[in-house]
């Protein structure tokens, strides 16, 4: 079924709007959740719970890419989960590897300047992978959006794994820079 | 800030992370439609290494590896004519049939296996080239994208086996209609040629909707809900697409109409069982003007399963009860067309289900020229 099939069946508060989404979604965002929480239970959960924000939201929502949309509900259900469990605290997974690579990112800014509000970092986020060459985007997406392995990344990318490294390496360094130009404190 | 506490910083490090949630649509779609080309890069990545390889290799480390081969196929192939020789001399006729039966099972059972890694596409006895190509990285590449991204547990794995055995299963039937005489018709050919492709593109396991399609024209034609759609539309508005789904069961029709970004979506069923009427008097449970959204934590649960999409009777529907599901919603990029969605239930048991956009004169007037 198609993605506007299905928003129709949302739209239309029926219920196979669920199941149809689940066809089509439920292995996408289960995997999202999966490399986030690196839990099944907690993971099925988000994804549960993705369906019924979906369906909250879906009307008055029309979401352009549903895919993408469902994906990003996962993502900060997952994420916020994984805070509520490891405040602080080192657990299993990539979550942690990928925000030890991220901390790098973190500029070094000390001055009088406000934190950065959430929103101005998105922005400023969104400016930074716009620049970037297509490859090098697509890799920090898999990498710190979908929190994937380096190995999985190298292979989806036909790329050998030092190569993946040395890229994410690069834009992280990149990225920090680019923070301390803007001059933000996170 | 501190840069020395590890806990400090990935506090910073999941602000970043969760600031790239907001990241543009465009991006990550971008970065998923790799998924579809992957099979590709990785047939190429393959090819590439193993050109590499050969390359970087000396000449005699090939040769002598090559050299190794041939002479244990020497060797195998001489205790094979030794051991028939002596199995022919040694039992006669009638002690040779039940021992090559064994070795033609042997056989088959490497033929099953090497078909199975091949998805089912190689016939039963067929010598055992493909054995070592029987890995992972094969059934993934077949896969397709969504299973390809899939890391997780045994549940998914199953599933991933669950459409492998699938896809066996479709090949096999389609051998088996090939032995049969080759009784396909053309139409169920172009389909099972079609479909690979479109879930390349779209997503696997998504089955398409068993419509029947129909122009603005027939569907007001059709015996029974035609009567029910509209002669009146909120100007502007263009048929778009017309449609009944043969899966449900029951008498349906679908209709919806188009204005730009503006849509009307108008579902027609003949309901079979009792169905919950709201209760006009009761305002609370349907009027979306008394609540703000998110409606999810506003509206008191108790109404939420009405209010969500509430069933009102042809006499109880009026300009104002209209009015009350129409909203206008303050979304970015939006059009301030109100938009809403409620159903209508008709004396013959016709339940008549909308979802658009439109002012509540324009919808009442639409309602209005339905069959009453």
């Amino acid at each position: 079924m198609r993605d506007t099939e299905i928003i129709d069946l949302y739209w239309a508060r029926d219920q196979m709007a669920i199941a149809e989404t689940q066809r089509a979604y439920g292995k996408y965002c289960y995997s999202i959740a999966w490399h986030i929480l690196f839990n099944k239970e907690d993971s099925d959960e988000c994804v549960n719970d993705t369906w019924l924000r979906a369906w909250n939201a879906i009307p008055p929502k029309r979401p352009g890419r549903l895919g993408v949309f469902l994906g990003t509900i996962t993502r900060n259900l997952s994420l916020d989960r994984w805070k509520g469990r490891h405040t602080m605290k080192r657990g299993n997974g990539e979550m942690m590897l990928a925000l030890d690579e991220l901390a790098e990112c973190v500029p070094d800014v000390r001055g009088t300047e406000d934190l950065v509000e959430a929103a101005e970092l998105e922005r400023l986020l969104n400016e930074f992978l716009h620049s970037l060459p297509e490859r090098e985007c697509n890799v920090f997406l898999r990498r710190y959006w979908y929190v994937e392995e380096y190995s999985d990344i190298a292979e989806r990318y036909g790329m050998k794994l030092n190569t993946v490294k040395t890229c994410l390496f690069r834009t992280r360094a990149k990225l920090r820079s680019y923070l301390e130009e803007e001059g933000v404190v996170i | 800030m501190s840069r020395n506490t590890s806990e400090g910083m990935w506090a910073h490090a999941l602000k970043i992370m969760e600031a790239l949630s907001g990241v543009d649509e465009e991006l990550l779609e971008r970065c998923d439609d790799a998924i579809v080309e992957k099979g590709k890069s990785k047939q190429n990545g393959k090819e590439k290494r193993r050109a590499a390889r050969s390359h970087r290799r000396p000449v005699w480390q090939t040769a002598g590896a090559w050299a190794a081969v041939l002479c244990l196929a020497l060797a195998g192939a001489a205790s094979w004519r030794g051991y028939r020789m002596l199995d022919e001399s040694s039992d006669g006729s009638a002690g040779g049939g039940p021992r090559s039966g064994e070795v033609h099972g042997e056989n088959q059972m490497w033929g099953m296996a090497a078909g199975d890694a091949e998805g089912g596409n190689r016939t039963p006895g067929a010598a055992p080239e493909g054995a070592e190509e029987m890995d992972t990285e094969r059934l993934q590449t077949d896969d397709g994208a969504q299973t390809d991204m899939y890391q997780g547990p045994e549940e998914y794995d199953g599933l991933k086996n669950d459409a492998e055995k699938e896809s066996q299963k479709d090949s096999a039937d389609k051998e088996n209609g090939g032995e049969n005489g080759g009784t396909e018709e053309p139409d169920s050919k172009r389909d099972s040629d079609d479909a690979p492709a479109e879930e390349d593109i779209v997503m696997e396991g998504c089955s398409r909707l068993n419509a029947i399609e129909y122009t603005e024209q027939e569907a007001r034609s059709l015996e029974g809900l035609g009567e029910y759609v509209p002669e009146t539309l909120p100007k502007g508005y263009v048929f778009e697409r017309a449609y009944s789904n043969s899966d449900l069961g029951r008498e349906n029709l679908t209709v919806s109409w188009r204005r730009g970004m503006d849509l009307i979506l108008l579902q027609l069923e003949r309901t079979q069982g009792t169905v919950d009427v709201a209760d006009v008097n009761r305002p609370e449970t349907y009027d979306q003007r008394l609540y703000k959204v998110p409606y999810g934590e506003t509206v008191p649960e108790e109404y939420r399963q009405v209010f969500q999409d509430p069933v009102f009777s042809l006499e109880d529907l009026s300009r104002e009860i209209i009015e009350s599901r129409m909203m206008v919603y303050e979304d970015s990029g939006d059009t301030d067309t109100p938009r809403g969605n409620f159903k209508v239930l008709y004396p013959d048991g016709v339940l008549a289900s909308f979802n658009g956009r439109g002012t509540a004169q324009e919808i009442w007037d639409m309602f209005s020229s339905m069959e009453r």
